[in-house]
């Protein structure tokens, strides 16, 4: 734990996509700052109480960078900020985690923001790097060039075909068994062999359910939890995850995650509010 | 020489009138990062129930106009866990600690009064009958004199300790209700818990908060709870600790003119974990500015204030 609070400094705000990369001087919190952390940013303008969590997109040195799409009138007010104004930031929050060789990333739409530290961290430590990236249309598939200029091993879907393949990402795992495969081992009453890769995925809770429910039970499979938080530090427990042990229980997503282990959810809560 | 910022709440000497909320507080090391815990008089913990509760289904936050919507549902530890694993981690810290109560039944809050009145590090108890959050609505408690008077004399039977109660904002008339709180043993009262609210997602035409209803914190709060303060004060002179968005050291002064000893933060920490120590040095140099010896003293001088 090193949290701190921090007025950066905004460098650069660039459009991305339908969202903003916004590069912040931040010397404190970039150097702590590990893949699948976040801060909370609190809004510009004083209406707000509640900080915004946002991932820590990507971090070297003195500068962190923040991929943010206007959903609401928060982050359409950082989305807005111009370089050389200030951002009041407490951070990193959550644990970092060490990615398995084999990993696989699942990404939907903005949630590329809670991948693309640990994606750059492998790719410039020169570890393969593996990403399955799904958005509604080309415009909301986020950091491609900056995936390009990583090397990211990055295979792109859009529901609407409009870049990359057509449909949802979930129909493009890779190594899957077939529907036939399925069959067979079924009608041998064979168990299938458990899926070869771990998966790290975040992006909306439909997609999570749906790696959930396609996933073997024994496939490794980590979720990056988003839930409404106020403190971060693991103090108020609002942002609660229903966890399968003790039965009725509650993971704080700020303190325990956000990166889950899926094999600690209690999914039937879960779906119960997708 | 005492500090001019300081006072005494409740049978309790705190070194700055700033008091860190239950439930924002967590249970007092979560926060040791971002928080002055030097500019802080007592931190109140996670309220404590005698078995572990599980709180209630997300969401558990809605935001407000200058306000947020919480329906944590009291998720605790349970009485073992706290006192095995969570007051021991307090010995640092510099300053009081008090243990908030929450129970289903009387007998619930007897034993946590009981089993914590052994505790070395807890300074004082403060009994919660006011959350908005937990099925009951502590309803049998906080809105009932009579029933609070016995409440509170069960526990007070349990501890030596300095006891405070902690009101509901939202009951028909506050005054006997904090009389039978005093009446009980209680030695100082805090005015108020979180006001009953709820929020609606239009779009989805489904109320916000996993728990439909929950209990509305911040600025948005403040009048309404500085006016109970206010009340109540007049009406018993009580030792009095607020509780309602207090931000900065404006909204801590209004308080205490308004009759409060002290004044705890919560909800401001998400927004700002700097506001203790800022509304300590925002005391301190109005105090010095009006050439006051003593915060003390400003208890309840309110001027042109007669009901």
């Amino acid at each position: 734990m090193a949290h701190r609070r921090e007025i950066a400094t905004v460098l650069a705000n660039d459009a991305d996509g339908d969202a903003r990369l916004l590069l912040l001087s931040a010397p404190g919190i970039a150097r702590a700052a590990r893949p699948f952390q976040f801060v909370l940013v609190k809004i510009p303008g004083g209406d707000f109480i509640l900080r915004r969590p946002l991932s820590v997109f990507d971090a070297r040195e003195d500068e962190i960078a923040l991929l943010v799409r206007p959903v609401g009138d928060g982050t359409a007010r950082i989305c807005c900020l111009v370089p050389g104004e200030n951002l009041d930031l407490t951070g990193p929050f959550g644990r970092g985690f060490d990615v398995p060789a084999d990993a696989l990333f699942v990404a939907g739409g903005i949630g590329v923001a809670g991948l693309f530290f640990a994606l750059a961290e492998a790719a410039r430590s020169g570890r393969k790097a593996e990403l399955l990236y799904g958005a509604k249309t080309a415009a909301q598939l986020n950091a491609r060039s900056r995936l390009d200029d990583l090397g990211v091993e990055a295979t792109f879907v859009t529901e609407d075909g409009s870049s990359g393949s057509e449909g949802l990402v979930t129909e493009y795992l890779p190594g899957l068994p077939s529907a036939k495969e399925k069959l067979i081992s079924a009608a041998l009453e064979e168990k299938l062999p458990p899926y070869q890769k771990s998966v790290i995925a975040c992006g909306p809770r439909p997609m999570y359910v749906v790696l959930h429910k396609i996933l073997s039970e024994d496939a490794r499979l980590h979720v990056l939890m988003e839930e409404r938080m106020a403190c971060g530090v693991g103090a108020c427990r609002s942002c609660a995850v229903p966890a399968r042990e003790p039965e009725g229980s509650y993971i704080a997503a700020c303190e325990e995650g956000p990166l889950i282990d899926a094999s600690s959810v209690d999914w039937n809560r879960l779906e119960g509010k997708v | 020489m005492t500090a001019p910022t300081s006072v005494a709440a409740g049978r309790l000497e705190l070194a700055t009138p700033v008091v860190l909320a239950s439930g924002c507080a967590g249970y007092g090391d979560e926060w040791l990062e971002l928080v002055d815990l030097d500019a802080v008089g007592a931190i109140v913990l996670k309220g404590i129930s005698r078995e572990p509760w599980p709180g209630n289904p997300p969401p558990r936050l809605a935001e407000a106009p200058v306000g947020v919507i919480n329906a944590i549902g009291l998720e605790n530890v349970g009485l073992d866990v706290y006192v095995r694993e969570k007051l021991p981690a307090l010995d640092e810290l510099p300053c009081k600690v008090v243990a908030n109560v929450v129970g289903k039944a009387a007998g619930e809050y007897r034993d946590v009064c009981a089993a914590l009145d052994g505790e070395g590090r807890v300074d004082a108890l403060e009994l919660n009958v006011s959350c908005p959050n937990v099925k009951a609505r502590g309803a049998a408690f906080c809105a009932r004199a009579k029933g609070l008077r016995t409440l509170v004399e069960d526990c007070r039977d349990e501890t030596a300790k300095p006891l405070w109660v902690k009101l509901a904002p939202m009951v028909t008339d506050i005054i006997p209700i904090a009389k039978a709180a005093l009446d009980g043993g209680a030695d100082a009262l805090t005015v108020a818990n979180t006001v009953p609210a709820m929020a609606v997602d239009a779009g989805a035409r489904r109320p916000v908060l996993g728990n439909v209803y929950g209990g509305l914190s911040g600025p948005a709060i403040r009048p309404i709870n500085l006016r109970l303060v206010h009340l109540v004060y007049k009406a018993t002179g009580a030792d009095i600790i607020a509780s309602g968005g207090v931000d900065g050291w404006e909204a801590a002064v209004a308080y205490i003119l308004a009759g409060a000893r002290a004044v705890q933060v919560g909800t401001a920490l998400f927004d700002n974990p700097a506001a203790p120590a800022e509304i300590v040095a925002g005391l301190d140099e109005y105090i010095k500015r009006e050439m006051f010896d003593s915060l003390s003293f400003l208890v309840g001088k309110l001027r042109g204030d007669k009901i």
